[in-house]
């Protein structure tokens, strides 16, 4: 525990301590303003830290990460637009109370349950996360590689829409990793085509910016003229009562449990778990048909899963560098640009980052509850702001951020073209979440492969010989094609039903 | 979530998964899906001379050649999917929420705006030509760069009551001209406001002209 409050104190500092504000505040704001993503707001914010102590980086990315999945329940519940995909759940409740003349009420719903779900999910991020390191550094090579495709195929599998989409996205995003010098095989160069700047490979920001800034840019601005219904906002309730505590406690927790056990699934983000909270407690619910109209339990189990998510995604990141959802894969990015190992070892090697991340988790929770209680009002006005006014300047951010690691022009290029391409992958309706992880993940996989391969003299057998190996690959195969025979049922009753 | 089609045709073949029902993404899912397959046909060309590896028994070559051939083989599954959603639905089968937004879209007037995502890709090209030019200073292109696009977006009527307010100095006229001054305000203060806290206080090498 020593080390944990030596975090605490940490963060509690001057500078960590108003980073975890900044992060939180923009965070949040960015969550309100329909368009701009969480991921999209990290990816901006990397270039910012590259002159940070590692610390006071990640602080301030964590209290970012906090802000934006809170932020997003502004404008789901004041506009049924949800500010980030995760608050879609918050929508369909959110939305009707608001529009019944409950706005605050509705939106102290949201603001207490987002905040009882991260404080849980913490105590989860504090309990877990060591011994889960612990076990993670007996791994071998061959038991990292397999989870490593074991997260992918998760990742695939319960990415939204088709699973053969989400398959081909993280496919995708690991081929872009392939490019480079090649230092395991001699220092050869791989898939360069002769060209300088591909031998240190396509860049992690220029790709990460291009893919969900500049991409969702695009979609923007082709829905620019998109008129938003919208709700007038009064702080009347945004505080609740005793009594609604007492009535929301049991969901709260539940849900909050769901969405940290969710989050500590390699790759599935805020959205999948305040879906499945919100689908339990509507099941568990004495009045399930109050849900969709304007139910506060609904609000409560969609808000507490989603913020749990953070502390339980955290925990695959620090325990074994997994990202537990995709912002995480961008903070792995963000360790890897400050020189900083991810993975099992990085409890051992750099104590001080995993406890400021853990003390910067709970902190910006606390922060973002206050920050939200206080300032609602004036943070849904933002909304209002004109797209034109909005957009442009993300778009040169997105030039200077993919521009500042090499201030190579080369990363700007490669950039827009990311955007390109991440635009119509979104218009295919191809997820994009298991891209970028599939990115981040791929050298990871091909550096362990080698390395087992290396010590068997390239016998592949341990994959199916050593228990967790094996473990690991039955659960792949398992999610691999569980959803391929369940849609195969359902195509034969429809065709027996004629 | 998770809606149903609203009017669903027909029984549901299985292609590995369930079929796309909508034959606008069919069409674009084909377009992609080559483009796709030619990446990877290069990738593999690319891969194939590698050499084999010196200090370890994998080499270079075999893991992005499995993802390639991974990746054209699902390209295949999806293509087969768009090719029997395409033979199957004519008419676009749009599910519940779809069909609501398009309600709200019509009723609001809304148009999608694609030309006018594509006009601001080509001026974002042109600016990054300028910087890499290294004619102007970073502040005095993204200025300029920031007015043009916001102007554009903001569409014209903002731009005719600054004309007649610029030709006539009538007070009327301002109100509507404001998105003009607004817009000048935000290019002048991000372009040269980044300049400085990039240049002076990030360090950041952007081209100063």
């Amino acid at each position: 525990m020593a080390p944990l409050f030596e975090g605490i104190t940490h963060i509690l500092t001057p500078i960590p301590f108003l980073l975890v504000g900044l992060g939180t505040f923009l965070g949040i704001i960015g969550g309100a303003i329909p368009g701009i993503t969480g991921a999209m707001m990290i990816a901006l914010t990397l270039p910012l830290t590259f002159n940070m102590i590692p610390g006071n980086a990640l602080a301030l990315l964590i209290g970012m990460y906090v802000g934006a999945i809170s932020g997003g329940l502004i404008t789901a519940t004041l506009m049924r637009m949800p500010g980030t995909p995760a608050a879609v759940m918050t929508t369909f409740d959110g939305y009707p109370m608001a529009r019944a003349g409950q706005p605050g009420r509705a939106l102290g719903f949201g603001i207490a349950a987002s905040f009882v779900g991260g404080i849980i999910s913490w105590i989860f991020l504090v309990l877990v996360s060591e011994p889960l390191s612990d076990l993670a550094t007996r791994f071998g090579p061959f038991e990292y590689f397999t989870l490593v495709v074991m997260a992918m195929v998760l990742i695939a599998s319960v990415s939204q829409g088709s699973m053969v989409k989400g398959l081909l996205s993280g496919a995708l995003g690991m081929l872009v990793a392939m490019p480079g010098v090649d230092p395991a095989a001699g220092g050869f160069p791989r898939l360069t085509w002769d060209v300088l700047y591909l031998n240190g490979g396509l860049g992690l920001l220029p790709v990460l910016i291009g893919v969900f800034a500049v991409s969702q840019l695009i979609a923007d601005i082709v829905d620019i003229d998109r008129t938003i219904e919208r709700t007038k906002f009064s702080t009347k309730g945004i505080l609740m009562s005793f009594k609604d505590w007492k009535n929301q406690a049991w969901n709260m927790l539940r849900s909050s449990v769901i969405g940290t056990w969710i989050g500590i699934l390699p790759g599935i983000g805020a959205n999948i778990g305040s879906i499945v909270a919100y689908t339990t407690a509507k099941n568990m619910s004495k009045t399930p048909e109050k849900f969709g109209t304007g139910s506060e339990e609904g609000i409560v189990a969609s808000e507490s899963a989603n913020n749990a998510t953070i502390g339980g995604a955290l925990i695959p990141l620090i325990a074994m560098g997994i990202p537990g959802s995709v912002i995480d894969a961008i903070l792995i990015g963000a360790l890897m640009i400050h020189a900083i190992q991810p993975g099992p070892t990085l409890f051992l090697n750099n104590p001080e980052i995993v406890y400021a991340m853990i003390s910067a988790c709970l902190l910006a929770n606390i922060m973002m509850y206050g920050i939200m209680t206080s300032s609602v009002g004036k943070i849904a006005q933002l909304m209002f702001t004109p797209r034109a006014y909005v957009l442009p300047p993300i778009l040169v951010f997105c030039v200077i951020g993919s521009f500042a690691l090499n201030n190579l022009f080369f990363d700007v290029w490669v950039m827009l073209g990311f955007g390109i391409f991440g635009y119509f992958l979104e218009r295919s309706k191809v997820p994009l979440g298991p891209f970028v992880i599939g990115f981040v993940l791929a050298p990871i996989a091909e550096s362990k492969l080698r390395s087992g391969l290396m010590m068997t003299d390239g016998d592949f057998s341990p994959v199916v010989t050593r228990p967790l190996p094996l473990i690991f690959v039955i659960i792949s195969i398992i999610l691999l094609f569980w959803p391929f025979y369940q849609d195969w049922k359902k195509a034969r009753n429809n065709n027996a039903k004629g | 979530m998770g809606s149903a089609p609203a009017n669903s045709a027909g029984a549901n073949p299985f292609v590995f998964g369930r079929p796309i029902v909508n034959p606008t993404i069919a069409k674009r899912d084909i377009g992609l899906m080559l483009f796709i397959i030619a990446v990877c046909v290069a990738v593999l060309i690319e891969s194939w001379d590698l050499p084999p590896g010196t200090f370890e028994p994998l080499g270079s070559g075999p893991v992005p050649q499995a993802i390639a051939f991974l990746i054209i083989g699902l390209c295949l599954i999806i293509l087969a999917r768009a090719a029997i959603a395409l033979a199957r639905h004519r008419v676009p089968q749009k599910t519940a929420e779809e069909l609501e937004m398009e309600a709200a879209d019509a009723a609001s007037g809304f148009h999608p705006r694609p030309w006018s995502a594509t006009a601001v890709l080509v001026m974002s090209g042109l600016y990054i030509v300028v910087l890499y030019l290294g004619v102007l200073g970073f502040g005095v292109v993204s200025t300029f760069f920031l007015l043009i696009v916001i102007l554009f977006l903001l569409g014209r009527p903002p731009l005719r009551a600054f004309a007649a307010w610029v030709t006539s100095f009538d007070r009327a006229h301002l109100p509507s001209a404001m998105p003009v001054f607004i817009a000048i305000g935000i290019s002048v203060a991000m372009g040269f406001g980044c300049e400085f806290v990039f240049t002076k206080i990030f360090y950041v090498d952007l081209p100063t002209g």
